[in-house]
């Protein structure tokens, strides 16, 4: 008998590990990349745990309902984001608000800290929403035009009978994985995370509040990747998404080891023009 | 109601994995106290890894035990081996995955073709 709660449940907990293992997987990389030994795989996961019995505190200059409850909202559409993708195979449009909400997130977690640091991420989030929320919605938008549809689990069925979208909407495959690239751990985009502002919006949050936003990272890897996967390469059994997965994985760790974190304002521009290419290059070989 | 099951087979074979990886973490630990990385092949991880590449790969071959223990008991030594203290198990795991990958070949391949 088909039970909704534990198919839900299955499915969060499979994220979270599977998240957590490939970013873990992402430090390895990158750290062989640079001739370092690197932690060990699970470190990410071990990590995420570990701070859920550290000391929480909270600073003087915080405003406390903000504060917790950003870190709450993060967990929350990340869970919610799994359930759309892969217990209920629904719309991309709910993907594209819980990305949006993702970037409010950042925005709020940094302004709601009071640290300076938190602050430069908060402004940093800001615009830099304005160049991938055009990137993930261009690649959504060339989707919507190839398949006439936002439901993933249609998607899916288009893939079956006509093959997979990479070779169909490649620009759109394009955008999406600069997207994937943003949010990858010490991405070349990752401006809300740059190094020069601490840990940005995550610099005062400690304890169990930076275990929760771990978690939700890795949640967050897991179904942009999974979303990758599906969108682009058709029907895939579990061996594929794991293969897939990985290779992803050490594609964004390599670059991630080699590139350096651009400018915010190259950063942004180069989203910008990606997308511009992406969606423009779409329509034009649409029409022709 | 199978894709569910496969998802739940997916989550044994992740948790499996992870107490493979801390029970491996720890054991090399515990192990090697030393400061520097000792670059000696072990024989006892070496088995280790060769049986749990050996059963992940070619869990076919033993039809009389359910697949899904076989692939977790399989993924537990890989995860033991694979995550050691770093710069442990990498030869280990080499060894381990050519030779499983040579006798999945022959026993998969090369005999279908025949």
């Amino acid at each position: 008998m088909y039970n909704l709660m534990a198919d839900i449940l299955i499915n969060v907990c499979i994220a979270f590990l599977a998240g957590s293992l490939l970013l873990g997987l992402h430090r390895k990389i990158m750290a062989r990349v640079q001739s370092r030994p690197g932690p060990p795989i699970i470190q990410y996961l071990l990590h995420s745990l570990k701070f859920f019995f550290k000391e929480s505190s909270f600073p003087k200059t915080v405003s406390k309902p903000f504060y917790l409850a950003i870190v709450v909202i993060l967990c929350g559409i990340w869970v919610t984001a799994v359930i759309v993708t892969n217990v209920v195979y629904g719309s991309l449009l709910l993907i594209f608000g819980i990305y949006a909400v993702h970037k409010i997130v950042e925005h709020n977690s940094g302004s709601s800290s009071g640290s300076p640091y938190g602050k430069l991420s908060c402004v940093r989030a800001v615009y830099s929403a304005a160049s991938e929320l055009p990137l993930f919605g261009g690649s959504i938008l060339v989707l919507y035009l190839t398949v006439h549809t936002m439901d993933i689990g249609q998607i899916i069925s288009y893939q079956a009978a006509h093959g997979p979208l990479i070779f169909a909407a490649p620009l759109a495959a394009l955008m999406f994985f600069v997207t994937i690239i943003t949010k990858a751990p010490y991405s070349p985009f990752g401006i809300t995370l740059g190094k020069d502002i601490i840990s940005g919006f995550e610099t005062e949050h400690f304890g169990f509040l930076r275990g929760f936003i771990m978690i939700s990272e890795s949640m967050c890897w897991y179904v942009l990747l999974w979303l990758f996967l599906t969108l682009f390469f058709g029907p895939l059994s579990i061996i594929g998404y794991v293969i897939g997965m990985i290779v992803i994985t050490c594609i964004t760790g390599l670059i991630s080891a080699t590139t350096p974190m651009l400018n915010p304002n190259h950063s942004v521009m180069s989203q910008m023009t990606i997308t511009l290419i992406g969606v423009v290059g779409s329509i034009a070989l649409m029409i022709i | 109601m199978s894709i569910m099951i496969e998802k739940l087979y997916l989550l044994i074979y992740l948790i499996v994995f992870v107490a493979g990886a801390i029970c491996g973490l720890l054991y090399s630990y515990q192990k090697h106290i030393e400061p520097y990385v000792v670059k000696e092949t072990s024989i006892p991880i070496l088995i280790f890894a060769i049986i749990g590449w050996f059963l992940t790969l070619n869990y076919g071959l033993l039809n009389f035990i359910p697949h899904f223990i076989v692939i977790s008991i399989g993924l537990f030594l890989v995860a033991f081996v694979l995550d050691m203290r770093p710069g442990y198990g990498r030869k280990e795991t080499v060894i381990g995955i050519i030779i499983s990958v040579i006798i999945w070949f022959f026993t998969q391949c090369l005999f279908n073709i025949m």
